[in-house]
């Protein structure tokens, strides 16, 4: 399957800072890829790399089958770009921006931007800097899906909205998928988890994962075992539990590679005192925590042991 | 869609309140400027009048201020319009091709700036009574002039900064680095020539530099490598100030080649003055020039002094100025006014004879540093000067009678009487240089032109072959003070001011340069000034 977007080994450093440590990336052709971390886990860094907004310090990134330092001028006739941090031209008009940015586009569809004004009720003459800051998105998004762009990249394209807002800009965007691939970032894990066909979490700038949401909501379960008798001792618990907790009666944790009957099968076997073990659907935002809490307790470890070496 | 027109329609659109006034304050000073040339007793007969005119001068002044300023304010506000600076412009994630947004802003630039400039240049140079049609190579070279040092720099200032503060203070931060940079090298090498080969190095490097910049900017939007092109074209005037003192290029400039124009030597019975600075001892030596063949001129620049003493110890100075002497022989025609008046053919009556203009004697100053000079005064020492010497030769000569009004003077522009002088205007540059020539009258201008005369001389003008001068108004304006124009004072009375007669024939010769070369000279024992 063709790449929208691929990053190979990518690098990015601020001085002494690494705001991305060789990441690799797929997005498929059609999908709604979030890219979802903490503040300041590289995700606004990754995307202006990938628009070529900054010069990657190693590593290549390809977008819609072009390198993406060729991303500008003509190449942007596909790409639509809409950030939370962009400084529009707050002097115009809604209608002046549009009729302004209209003639750069060989493709834009005057129907579509109709569509899009009155689904978004645009208040066409209002200047930019008068705008909410919902309204002003909107009027970004508008702006970036008229043109029909193969690709739309969202820099926390919802950060800040009130939920009407944010209702009414993701079903403007459902609305172009899958003609349109969507990329966009977003440490809002609840309103992805509707919204997106694939997922990637981005800590202190490495990729963790990236994969279709429906195979990483299955994947990971709430695993509680109520136990009949005493646990098992165990020298060394397995690699996909997280944020295993264990009391007198019942063990917690996190499954993160379950695979339906077969892991419940297993758990029989590794609990054999079991009186009950359930295996719960987990939202997306508790699975990002579990990863996020395994993260820092496996960091801390790490350097005790380092603090333990020196000592 | 052109993207170059549509841009450039964006941009007129948003900045029409300061195009408006930009081109409201050219037109003021357009306006304004030519009561300046008229500003004589004569035209203010009652107090009222001349008040209005200061105050018209004072608003011309005010309005030549305000050009440029409207000119920053539009080039930053325009340029900055698509920002630059940054990643997070709306306009960098929307198709725009970098040469045609370059385009249109030069286009913008060129619409509301150039073109106004050009506009008000002929306007002005109407008015001034020089016909813009017979300059028009010479308005294309200002407007270039305009574009390569002034939109061009501030274009380029506005690419590499993201607000109208920042560009602000960094042209503050620019012109105090040039400043002071100025100020060090004329205290440093207060003395020294300054070769014009160093500008010619340097101003092709510099806007190299600063056109580098821009397109590397509007093409890759690397903010710090674009600064750095500036700076380095700042380090560029820097090093080409330093090096336009250099003796190579001195060298460079004036070539020893041939058989010298002009023989200098000491006068007879020299008297040396002597002064003393911290560890330098400037000498005058009283020189005289001799050779100077007939219709031609010689300018000393540069002097260069090799000091030998009686035991052969050895100092030699570096290239200092002289600033222009100039010494000529030329023909030059005396008449007599007639009852007619003054004109060139059957109302005037020669009387031809050849004089020599300006002295046949002249100073030449000399920098000797204080430690060979104290070690080697006590015996006589040989001197070898060598001088660097522009050779000029004589133009067609012009004579013009006096007029009580303004009067055209072929090749030079429009003149006019002032009581110790004239004024006249030039289109675009100052005159070739040119020498003037008249007789002042003794007493009143009386009607059959009786009365003793003396003469009254002066230069106006300078020997740059360029079409045009580089600054705001295209009309040179150049009041120039004849020699002689008092006569000796009474005592305890003031000077008597003498008078150009209408009708007095005034005399322009315009010199151009022929050739740059080095006289060599050596003086043999010379006895140095003893301390005073």
């Amino acid at each position: 399957m063709n790449a929208t977007i691929r990053t190979e080994g990518l690098v990015k450093r601020f001085g002494r800072t690494e705001a991305l440590s060789g990441v690799e990336l797929s997005v498929p052709a059609g999908a709604i890829y979030a890219l979802v971390g903490a503040n300041g886990a590289g995700k606004t860094t990754l995307i202006k790399v990938v628009m070529n907004l900054l010069e990657a310090t190693a590593g290549r990134a390809e977008v819609l089958g072009m390198d993406s330092h060729r991303i500008r001028g003509k190449a942007l006739n596909r790409i639509g770009y809409v950030s939370e941090n962009q400084e529009y031209p707050e002097w115009m008009t809604v209608a002046a921006m549009l009729e302004y940015i209209r003639p750069f586009y060989p493709g834009w569809d005057r129907e579509l931007e109709r569509h899009l004004v009155r689904q978004f009720e645009l208040p066409l003459g209002r200047k930019l800097k008068h705008l909410s800051r919902g309204m002003r998105m909107k009027a970004a998004m508008a702006s970036a899906l008229a043109f029909r762009p193969a690709l739309l990249v969202l820099d926390e394209p919802f950060s800040g909205l009130d939920p009407l807002v944010r209702d009414e800009l993701m079903e403007g965007l459902l609305d172009r998928s899958p003609e349109t691939a969507i990329f966009l970032s977003s440490h809002d894990l609840t309103e992805i988890e509707s919204f997106s066909s694939h997922v990637g979490f981005l800590e202190q700038g490495r990729l963790l994962f990236s994969e279709e949401m429906g195979a990483l909501s299955q994947r990971f379960r709430e695993v509680t075992v109520t136990l009949g008798g005493e646990e098992p001792a165990r020298e060394r618990l397995p690699e996909d539990w997280l944020q295993y907790e264990a009391s007198n009666s019942v063990v917690r944790f996190v499954h993160s590679a379950c695979r339906g009957e077969g892991t419940a099968a297993e758990l029989r076997e590794m609990f054999p005192s079991a009186r009950e073990i359930e295996m719960e659907p987990m939202p997306l935002r508790s699975i990002f925590v579990a990863i996020a809490r395994e993260r820092r307790s496996q960091r801390v470890g790490a350097a005790a042991v380092k603090e333990g070496s020196r000592a | 869609m052109n993207q170059v027109t549509h841009i450039f329609a964006k941009d007129t659109r948003r900045h029409w309140p300061e195009i408006a006034i930009s081109l409201l304050v050219t037109a003021a000073w357009v306006w304004m400027t030519p009561y300046s040339w008229d500003w004589r007793p004569e035209n203010t007969p009652t107090q009222g009048a001349q008040v209005a005119l200061v105050a018209m001068m004072f608003l011309a002044g005010l309005a030549a201020a305000l050009v440029p300023v409207m000119w920053w304010i539009l080039i930053t506000r325009v340029v900055q319009g698509e920002n630059l600076v940054g990643d997070t412009q709306w306009w960098v994630t929307k198709p725009y091709e970098w040469e045609k947004l370059l385009t249109a802003k030069t286009l913008f630039l060129a619409a509301f700036i150039a073109a106004p400039m050009l506009v008000a240049d002929w306007i002005l140079l109407a008015e001034a009574g020089l016909k813009p049609v017979d300059h028009v190579a010479g308005l294309g070279f200002r407007t270039l002039l305009l574009v390569c040092f002034v939109l061009l720099p501030l274009g380029a200032l506005a690419a590499v900064t993201s607000t109208f503060a920042r560009v602000t203070l960094t042209t503050i931060g620019t012109v105090l680095v040039l400043g002071v940079n100025i100020g060090v090298l004329a205290g440093v090498e207060r003395y020294k020539y300054s070769s014009s080969l160093g500008l010619l190095i340097a101003v092709p490097l510099l806007l190299g530099l600063i056109v580098g910049a821009v397109v590397f900017q509007y093409a890759r939007r690397r903010t710090w490598q674009s600064r750095g092109w500036l700076l380095a074209s700042l380090a560029v005037i820097v090093c080409g100030g330093y090096l336009s003192y250099s003796p190579v290029l001195v060298a460079l400039e004036f070539p020893q080649n041939g058989a010298a124009p002009i023989q200098i030597g000491l006068e007879e019975q020299p008297s040396i003055a002597m002064r003393t600075e911290e560890n330098r001892v400037s000498l005058t030596l009283p020189v005289t020039i001799a050779g100077v063949q007939q219709g031609s001129g010689t300018q000393l620049d540069a002097v260069r002094v090799t000091m030998t003493t009686a035991a052969g110890r050895t100092w030699r100075s570096g290239w200092e100025a002289l600033y222009g002497q100039r010494y000529m022989s030329v023909k030059v025609t005396r008449s007599v006014t007639t009852s007619t008046g003054m004109r060139q053919d059957s109302g005037l009556i020669p009387v031809s004879s050849e004089i020599y203009v300006g002295p046949t004697t002249g100073m030449v100053d000399l920098g000797i540093n204080r430690a060979f000079y104290d070690m080697a005064r006590a015996e006589p020492v040989t001197l070898q000067l060598e001088l660097a010497v522009t050779e000029l030769k004589a133009g067609n000569a012009v004579v013009v009678p006096m007029q009580t009004s303004d009067f055209a003077v072929a090749g030079l522009g429009e003149c006019s009487p002032l009581k110790y002088g004239i004024r006249c205007r030039s289109a675009l540059r100052q005159p070739q240089l040119t020498f003037v020539r008249t007789e002042f009258t003794e007493g009143t201008c009386a009607a059959n032109g009786a009365g003793a005369e003396v003469s009254g001389s002066a230069w106006m003008g300078d020997l740059s072959r360029a079409p045009a001068d580089f600054g705001l108004s295209p009309v040179s304006d150049i009041a120039t003070a004849l020699s002689n124009f008092s006569g000796p004072p009474a005592p305890g009375q003031p000077p008597v001011l003498r008078h150009l007669c209408p009708g007095t024939p005034i005399t322009f010769t315009p010199y151009a340069v022929t050739g740059r070369t080095r006289v060599v000279t050596t003086l043999r024992n010379i006895t140095l000034p003893e301390w005073k």
